[in-house]
């Protein structure tokens, strides 16, 4: 082993110690979310970590080490001694009679000598073995080392003597203690008082003391995983010569034996967990470890003693321990440690048998990511619901999949997470895994297409989706039955609802966007306005459930947002980019997949680059996100586009007409005119915006929203509209709904079962799943509903209705492109204008996007990103 | 720290029936690590007996031993020292320190353990160590004239440093003794 030089040694010290703002707990925290102990001095940050060293004030330390030194060079002197040696003053030393190796008498010191040669020889066993793989451990005087620190351990606890696996605990502590070390530390006295606390503090002459008072004061807490709690399983090994016959002697052991196993404080612990812990947070798990009737112990007494040592490679298994003894030298976090290592292969555990199940635990498959397991555990031992289960579970799934990509900026990243935990149990997919959103859904995307492009086979994967979103997830499945139901037929057709599905699978991921959006960029007061006015247009809310959990986990986002710089938003802004690119992909706007969009940096050279993709994005839906997201960034344009507005709409007005007619030819005759002549607003034309956003979001009539937006255009002082009149009932779908209907059907059910707890847990997203019928007129009447950018967006959108006939049914792809790239032109043509022109095209975008989906999905969510920033203003 | 056993002339069955009962519960596996035994033992039931005290058993062929395959003489190693086996019969005059300490020489031995003579004897002679641990089991001998008392050897064997106790069964007590051997680097050298 190499063995740092003085000046290396000072530079780390250094690191630990010129942090200004060093504190006892600052470097705790550092323990565990960042990595000062690899950069630091690793040995030094745990003698605190354990309270080996009682404070940070180095000036106390000398006085401290010498006398723990001493104390441990007594304990040496005291345990480790020839019988023949020292005791001259002893009476019976000097009887031969009694002392002689070969007398039974008690009072023979050889007698004392010969068990602890029993003793040692056993933990000889063990430490021959120690990492064997390790050159380190083979050396002789460093097995001698380990086997004098534990002997003398073992003798100093008798309670519980040395078991196996002690030496597994002490091996890592030794190679840490001894890495660091300084071996010349001759005339430190001379040197100023730093450098001589740090040649003190580390000196190589002191490696077996130091490492015998980290293991102590750590076997403080791990004693109790090796402790019998029967005292006949102690009195066992040490059958004495007097007891009662052997034959009773082994019916005694073997019935305390079963007795002793159960009141094992380790074996009670792993079932602690078992039926305690990971009932609480993941019960499917629990509920397949428990059919399958693997007992927890059969794995947890390892890990647990081992503190996970056997676990991963030795340089990871610092890292935990790093973290474990930061956040809790009494080692309590051990039990969440273990459940964030099960919910890390969890899905592996559903898949498997028996022994699948048993080997994977016994033999924990490698992971790169250490680090994160403390902050996990940390989080499930604050968070001990299923919730919490739950966003650990979506965690990894994001990690997972880029296994390669550690965490490009932990510090922040760790500490993000842990202020991202939200207590309120939103699923949450925090805002500095953005990066990892991003890559998740790069990663997902590959994986879409490839499904797409190729005959599915059946195997989606769910989970590739679920670490978005539920939704997604949900949406996943059905659309891998949906894959199911196409295959028998023929290869056209089949090609053609796949196209159809992709489309569909756009259009939830453009609502899911569009939530996102409100949610991540509009501000969190009004939001609850927006929202409650939103529950009450929403028809049925049957779509809202299905995006309800990624709306939780916006929300969890929003938590945190209030306190992140503009460096954050751009991060997210990016990750929404991707989202969108990926939907036109679905779309079929896009035709090629391109990964670099997702391949997301968080510099602005990157972020101007996803402006630019924004504005000659092909597709226009993406348009309608790219909007939000600049209504929502650049407020002051907002408004200055509110001052705007009322022109734009009158001189967009006459462009309505064409397309209204258009669309109506198209479309079935509807009860919907009738309905407009009852809502009429009441002063402004943005209210009717509003009204055009909201009785399209309520229609189940693909076509309704368009019909509906033209009487609010054209009469434009309109007030309180009933929404149940422009709500038609009974409407006959486009046929590519049907399936989406289908998907979401059990979705809608879910939500109807429960929708009042969820409200009044979370009153915000009561509209997701509330039938939104009652409060319908205060919500229009809601001032914040009421905004220019609406009716600029109604009024461009009418502009714009041409480009989007084609989503009205599935339509051949040379057919969409076209008009699509119409629309893109559109779209660069805005980009050279003012901002507030530029807004307002991409109003255009939004609002026909919204329809588009809502022709779809016949549901309402998509038109709330638009009125987010309206809430805003 | 090895504790070694020196033991010989135990002549069962032929002129004792068995070792004295105060001797076998001492020898009690488990302490001793190693026997040196210096011939005959002469049955196989003796020898498997003392097997059971230590695995690791050396053995020499006295001139009573029924084992054939047997060594005359053995050289035993421990750390710096070098331990010499013999049962004895082979010197003339029997147990004389000159004759044995020629054949100390010859064998390159620090230590010479032989027996034959049936009565204790350690003795530190021309920088060598030379240790008779008598009969175990008392047997008689037509060498010696005086009482013969059971006895054998232990030696804790340190480094060059020897430690040797000696058990006698004196009037039906157990007598411990203890010498002291501490091998000379010097005068090997001189040798």
């Amino acid at each position: 082993m190499d063995s740092l030089s003085f000046e290396e040694v000072k530079t780390k010290w250094d690191i630990i110690f010129k942090d200004p703002l060093l504190s006892l707990t600052s470097l705790r925290e550092k323990g565990y979310k960042g990595n000062i102990c690899s950069q630091g001095l690793r040995s030094i940050c745990w003698k605190l970590y354990l309270a080996y060293l009682p404070s940070l004030d180095t000036e106390t330390w000398s006085l401290t080490l010498n006398k723990e030194r001493q104390h441990y060079a007594d304990l040496r002197q005291k345990y480790i001694t020839s019988p023949t040696a020292d005791n001259d003053n002893d009476s019976n030393a000097t009887d031969l009679s009694v002392n002689n190796p070969l007398s039974l008498d008690h009072a023979n010191p050889w007698q004392e000598y010969f068990k602890d040669t029993e003793l040692r020889k056993i933990i000889k066993q063990d430490v021959e073995r120690t990492f064997p793989e390790n050159e380190y451990f083979r050396s002789a005087s460093i097995q001698n080392q380990l086997l004098d620190i534990l002997f003398i351990y073992c003798k100093m606890n008798t309670d519980v003597s040395y078991r196996q696996g002690m030496h597994e605990l002490l091996a890592p502590i030794l190679w840490v203690v001894d890495k660091e070390s300084l071996s010349n530390t001759s005339g430190y006295a001379m040197e100023d008082s730093e450098d001589a606390i740090i040649k003190q503090s580390l000196s190589a002459d002191y490696i077996e003391h130091d490492t015998f008072a980290l293991f102590s004061a750590l076997m403080k807490s791990a004693k109790a995983y090796y402790e019998y709690n029967d005292e006949v399983f102690n009195r066992r090994p040490a059958k004495r010569t007097g007891q009662s016959s052997d034959v009773d002697y082994a019916r005694l052991i073997k019935e305390a034996q079963a007795e002793a196993a159960k009141l094992t404080p380790v074996v009670m612990k792993c079932n602690k967990i078992h039926e305690e812990y990971l009932r609480t947070i993941d019960i499917e798990l629990y509920n397949h470890l428990k059919n399958l009737e693997i007992e927890p112990q059969l794995y947890g007494i390892r890990w647990i003693r081992l503190l996970f040592g056997r676990e991963f490679p030795i340089n990871q298994v610092l890292i935990l321990w790093d973290g474990m003894f930061a956040e809790d030298p009494t080692l309590r976090l051990v039990d969440f440690v273990c459940l964030a290592l099960m919910l890390r292969i969890r899905d592996e555990l559903l898949e498997s048998d028996y022994a699948g199940c048993l080997s994977m635990l016994m033999r924990y498959p490698s992971i790169n990511d250490v680090e994160v397991l403390v902050p996990q555990a940390i989080y499930l031992r604050d968070h001990l619901s299923p919730e919490g289960g739950n966003n650990i579970i979506q965690q990894n799934a994001i990690r997972l999949r880029k296994p390669i990509i550690p965490i490009q900026i932990p510090a922040q990243k760790e500490s993000n997470r842990v202020e991202g935990l939200v207590p309120d149990g939103f699923v949450h997919v925090t805002k500095n895994s953005a990066v990892m959103l991003n890559k998740a859904i790069l990663s997902a995307v590959g994986e879409v297409k490839k499904n797409v492009l190729r005959r599915p086979d059946g195997q989606y994967e769910h989970r590739k989706r679920q670490s978005t979103s539920d939704f997604s997830q949900r949406y996943a499945h059905s659309y891998q039955q949906s894959i199911h139901d196409t295959e028998p037929h023929q290869n056209s057709e089949d090609i053609l609802r796949l196209k159809e599905q992709n489309r569909q699978m756009g259009i939830v991921i453009q609502r899911s966007i569009n939530i996102l959006e409100q949610e991540l960029l509009g501000k969190p007061k009004s939001r609850e306005d927006v929202n409650a006015g939103d529950a009450d247009k929403i028809e049925k809310s049957s779509d809202g459930t299905t995006s309800r959990s990624s709306f939780e986990y916006i929300a969890g986002n929003n938590n945190e947002e209030s306190n992140i710089p503009t460096s954050n938003e751009i991060s997210i802004l990016n990750v929404l980019h991707g989202l969108k690119h990926i939907r036109d992909v679905l779309n079929g706007s896009v035709k090629e997949f391109n990964p670099h969009i997702l391949d997301l940096t968080n510099n602005n050279a990157e972020d101007h680059d996803h402006w630019e993709v924004v504005d000659d994005g092909v597709s226009v839906v993406s348009m309608a996100g790219t909007e939000d997201e600049t209504a929502s960034v650049t407020k002051e344009v907002q408004t200055k586009q509110e001052r705007i507005a009322p022109p734009v709409n009158a001189s967009k007005a006459p462009n309505l007409e064409p397309t209204f007619t258009k669309d109506s030819e198209i479309s079935q005759p509807s009860p919907l005119p009738s309905s407009f002549s009852s809502p009429l607003s009441d002063e402004t034309a943005s209210q009717s915006t509003l009204l055009q956003q909201s009785n399209p979001l309520a229609d189940q009539i693909k076509i309704s929203n368009s019909i509906s937006e033209k009487p609010s255009l054209i009469s434009t002082t309109q007030s309180r509209s009933s929404p149940r009149g422009v709500r038609p009932t009974s409407i006959s779908l486009p046929k590519s709904k049907f399936k989406l209907n289908d998907t979401m059907n059990d979705l809608d059910k879910r939500s109807v079962s429960s929708p009042k707890s969820s409200i009044v847990s979370n009153s915000k997203y009561s509209w997701m799943v509330e039938g939104c019928t009652e409060d319908d007129d205060n919500s229009l009447f809601n001032p914040k509903r009421s905004s220019i950018i609406g009716i600029s967006g109604l009024s461009s959108y009418s502009s714009e209705r041409t480009n989007y006939g084609y989503l009205d049914g599935p339509i051949e792809d040379e057919d969409q492109f076209e008009k699509s790239t119409t629309s893109n032109l559109t779209q660069k043509r805005s980009k050279n204008t003012s901002p507030s022109e530029r807004n307002r095209s991409e109003n255009i975008g939004s609002i026909s996007s919204m329809n588009s989906v809502k022709k779809a999905n016949n549901n309402a969510a998509p038109a709330i990103p638009v009125e987010d920033p309206l809430g805003v203003l | 720290m090895v504790l070694v056993l020196v033991i010989g002339d135990l002549h069962v069955p032929y002129r004792v029936h068995d070792l004295p009962l105060k001797f076998k519960k001492l020898l009690v596996p488990g302490k001793i690590q190693q026997i040196i035994c210096t011939g005959n033992v002469c049955d196989k039931e003796t020898f498997d007996y003392l097997r059971t005290i230590a695995a690791d058993v050396h053995v020499v062929r006295g001139d009573y031993d029924e084992f054939p395959s047997w060594p005359l003489s053995k050289i035993i190693t421990h750390g710096p020292l070098r331990i010499g086996v013999l049962h004895g019969h082979q010197v003339i005059p029997v147990g004389d320190a000159e004759s044995l300490s020629i054949i100390a020489r010859q064998m390159d031995a620090d230590i010479l353990l032989t027996g034959h003579t049936h009565r204790f004897e350690a003795i530190e002679y021309e920088g060598k160590f030379f240790v008779n641990p008598g009969s175990a089991t008392g047997a008689y001998s037509g060498f010696c004239t005086e009482d013969i008392k059971p006895s054998f050897v232990l030696m804790d064997i340190q480094g060059s440093v020897v430690v040797t106790y000696v058990y006698r069964l004196v009037d039906g007590d157990v007598k411990v003794d203890k010498i002291e051997y501490r091998k000379n680097y010097d005068t090997s050298k001189v040798l």
